[in-house]
């Protein structure tokens, strides 16, 4: 499911139009981003929680070359699902 | 890392405070996000939301654990995960305080970690060049003390010889030789020296050696010229081997042309002349004194086979020990000349005459030949050999050569005739042997004879006609059927169903390559192509056909 499909979706859903929609769900992104680059984790209920960690300096070898490379500290997205999202899904498939 | 957590609920705040829109639509709205995505995703779709990124399911396997405090081994129940991927454009937000960081090569900023392995791999190499001039010392020493071990058998025979000479030439030879002697001595020295310093100018040295090689030459000159007062005066039995000594002299004068050519193959090979002058020179004196000694005449036949080879052996190896053996096989043929002289050497004064006339004129032929020899050679350095046949197979030595060919060739034929005697012989014992086998059972009934005679005809020629069917290689043209795998079927039922046995199944699968993986494990639904097989190669009652089948089983199914 792209963009698109669920913007069509969220109409049918909330029962709004899909100008407003679009413009919710970018200030839904937006408002993450802000969230998640002021170093701020996200909190969803019954969904899951958006947080960043700190991935640390570490040193690669390139297994055919044994070139050895330092990769510098990082800061990424993670995504953890809540208990209950865990649950439905794993509910569904028994 | 999570310092400060935002709850839907503050989520809610700030999206209604930016698009300034009511808490109330914001929850709904997000609400409905949040359960349209896990909608999908339990549906097993992915979504994707621009500038944010992509959420999954993954299934996560079940797998093997162990508790920690039992030890026991307990099974991790597979489950579904739901997995986030940022956009690039968050990602990239989101590690903006670390964006101007680059992954470093360590290899190249950290040097002293490297560096030992580097002058580990430097270090051998260093070592086997220093062995290399160790050795190629080693073997000039030895060529040396070689040399001069020839120079002091030179000089014990001298006085001898000098009995009969006119005392004003003594001085001559007392005085210049030695000099020489050194002069050469120093000049090896010299050659060892440069030898040594290879490594460090190798353009100098080109231009050093040839520097030498002049030298050497001029030392040469003066040695012939010195040897040539001596001769003169002693015998006219000399006089031929004289005269052969002043072409070579010419040859030698011919020489520094050549190299201010700079050309240094064509000086070696002029080297090679002079070698093999001397050689001839040496054959020259050889056939004086064979008239006279046929002994003494043998063992410097020996002994110039002997220098011929090692000059040829030695040829290829480097240019300065090449130099030296011109010199070796000189003070050589000194000391053979010596040898002819110290042996009864007053003859006839006609015979001399005789041969003095017989030599000049082989002389002029050789003087024609060489000449010749150094002009094709000189022309066309690549026709090394023909020049080869022109200077060293001149008539006599042709016939000589000729000679030990045809021994050689009688020799190798021998060796062959007794091969091929041996193994007729095995033939035919083996022959009578059967002849006898047969014969006994002749005896006991003509009938089973016969029979046995065909039997083994007939077993005889079937293994050879199958054995070139199988060595063939097999190209599947023509198919006789063709064969839908279902359920439950295998190649060889098909095997069976078309050639009446299951072990030529490997045939099938031969030519259905393209389509089967892997024998044991055919789609449902593929056809199978039968294939028009050699009829000696399914011979069902052949037990080599089959056991050929069989290992083609074992090949294909991966046995082994």
């Amino acid at each position: 499911m792209n963009h698109k499909e669920l913007i069509a979706k969220l109409v049918l859903r909330c029962n709004l139009p899909k100008s407003e929609i679009e413009t919710l769900l970018e200030a839904t992104t937006q408002a993450m981003k802000e969230q998640l680059t002021n170093n701020k984790s996200i909190g969803i209920q019954s969904f899951g929680t958006f947080e960043v960690r700190k991935k640390e300096e570490r040193l690669s070898v390139h297994p055919a070359t044994q070139k050895r490379t330092l990769i510098p500290p990082k800061l990424v997205v993670n995504f953890k699902q809540s208990n209950i999202l865990k649950e439905k899904l794993n509910n569904k498939e028994l | 890392m999570s310092k400060d957590k935002i709850s839907s609920q503050e989520m809610i705040d700030q999206v209604a405070a930016s698009l300034s829109v009511s808490k109330r639509v914001a929850e709904e709205f997000l609400k409905s996000l949040f359960a349209e995505i896990e909608e999908t995703l339990l549906n097993g779709e992915p979504v994707k939301i621009k500038n944010l990124g992509t959420f999954k399911m993954q299934w996560n396997e079940p797998r093997k654990s162990v508790n920690v405090q039992t030890g026991e081994v307990i099974v991790l129940e597979g489950f579904n995960k739901v997995t986030f991927t940022p956009d690039t454009e968050l990602k990239d937000a989101v590690n903006e305080p670390y964006s101007h960081l680059d992954a470093i090569d360590l290899d190249e900023s950290d040097q002293p970690v490297s560096k030992p392995t580097e002058v580990e791999h430097v270090v051998p190499e260093l070592t086997e060049g220093l062995r290399n001039l160790s050795e190629q010392a080693s073997e000039i020493k030895d060529l040396l003390s070689e040399i001069k071990a020839l120079s002091i058998k030179e000089k014990a025979p001298q006085p001898s010889v000098r009995d009969y000479e006119i005392p004003d030439y003594e001085l001559i030879l007392i005085d210049e030789e030695p000099e020489i002697k050194q002069i050469t001595e120093n000049k090896i020295e010299e050659e060892e020296e440069e030898e040594e310093e290879e490594s460090d100018d190798d353009d100098d040295e080109a231009i050093e050696e040839e520097d030498t090689i002049e030298e050497v030459e001029e030392v040469e000159d003066e040695q012939e010229k010195s040897e040539e007062f001596v001769q003169t005066e002693e015998i006219a039995e000399i006089q031929a081997t004289l005269v052969d000594e002043t072409t070579s002299e010419e040859l030698i004068v011919e020489e520094p042309q050549l190299v201010e050519n700079t050309n240094f193959e064509q000086t070696e090979l002029n080297k090679e002349d002079i070698s093999e002058l001397q050689n001839e020179v040496e054959i020259h004196s050889n056939e004086i004194v064979s008239q006279e000694q046929e002994q003494i005449a043998e063992h410097i036949q020996e002994e110039e086979i002997e220098y011929k080879k090692e000059s040829e052996s030695e040829e290829p190896t480097y240019s300065p020990v090449y130099e030296q053996v011109p010199q070796t096989t000189y003070i050589s043929n000194k000391t053979e000349l010596k040898e002819a002289v110290s042996s009864p050497f007053i003859l006839g004064k006609t015979k001399k005459k005789r041969k003095g006339l017989k030599f000049t004129f082989l002389f002029l032929l050789f003087i024609a030949l060489i000449v010749g020899g150094i002009y094709i050679a000189y022309a066309s350095s690549s026709c090394f050999s023909c020049w080869f046949k022109y200077t060293l197979l001149s008539e006599e030595n042709r016939e000589k050569a000729d000679k030990y060919w045809i021994d050689a060739k009688n020799w190798f034929d021998f060796s062959d005739n007794k091969k091929n005697a041996a193994a007729p012989k095995t033939k035919e014992a083996s022959k009578t042997a059967k002849n006898d086998s047969l014969n006994v059972t002749k005896s006991s009934s003509d009938t089973t004879t016969e029979i046995d005679q065909t039997s083994n005809q007939t077993a005889i020629q079937a293994p050879d006609s199958f054995d070139i069917a199988f060595k063939k290689r097999r190209n599947y043209n023509e198919f006789i059927g063709e064969e839908t795998i279902s359920e439950g079927t295998r190649l060889t039922t098909v095997s069976q169903q078309y050639y009446g046995k299951r072990e030529f199944w490997v045939y099938i699968y031969e030519a259905n390559r393209d389509n089967i993986v892997h024998p044991d494990r055919i789609t449902p639904g593929t056809v199978v192509k039968v294939p028009k097989v050699d009829p000696r190669l399914i011979d069902k009652k052949n037990p080599k056909c089959l056991q050929k089948a069989r290992e083609l089983h074992d090949l294909y199914v991966g046995k082994k």
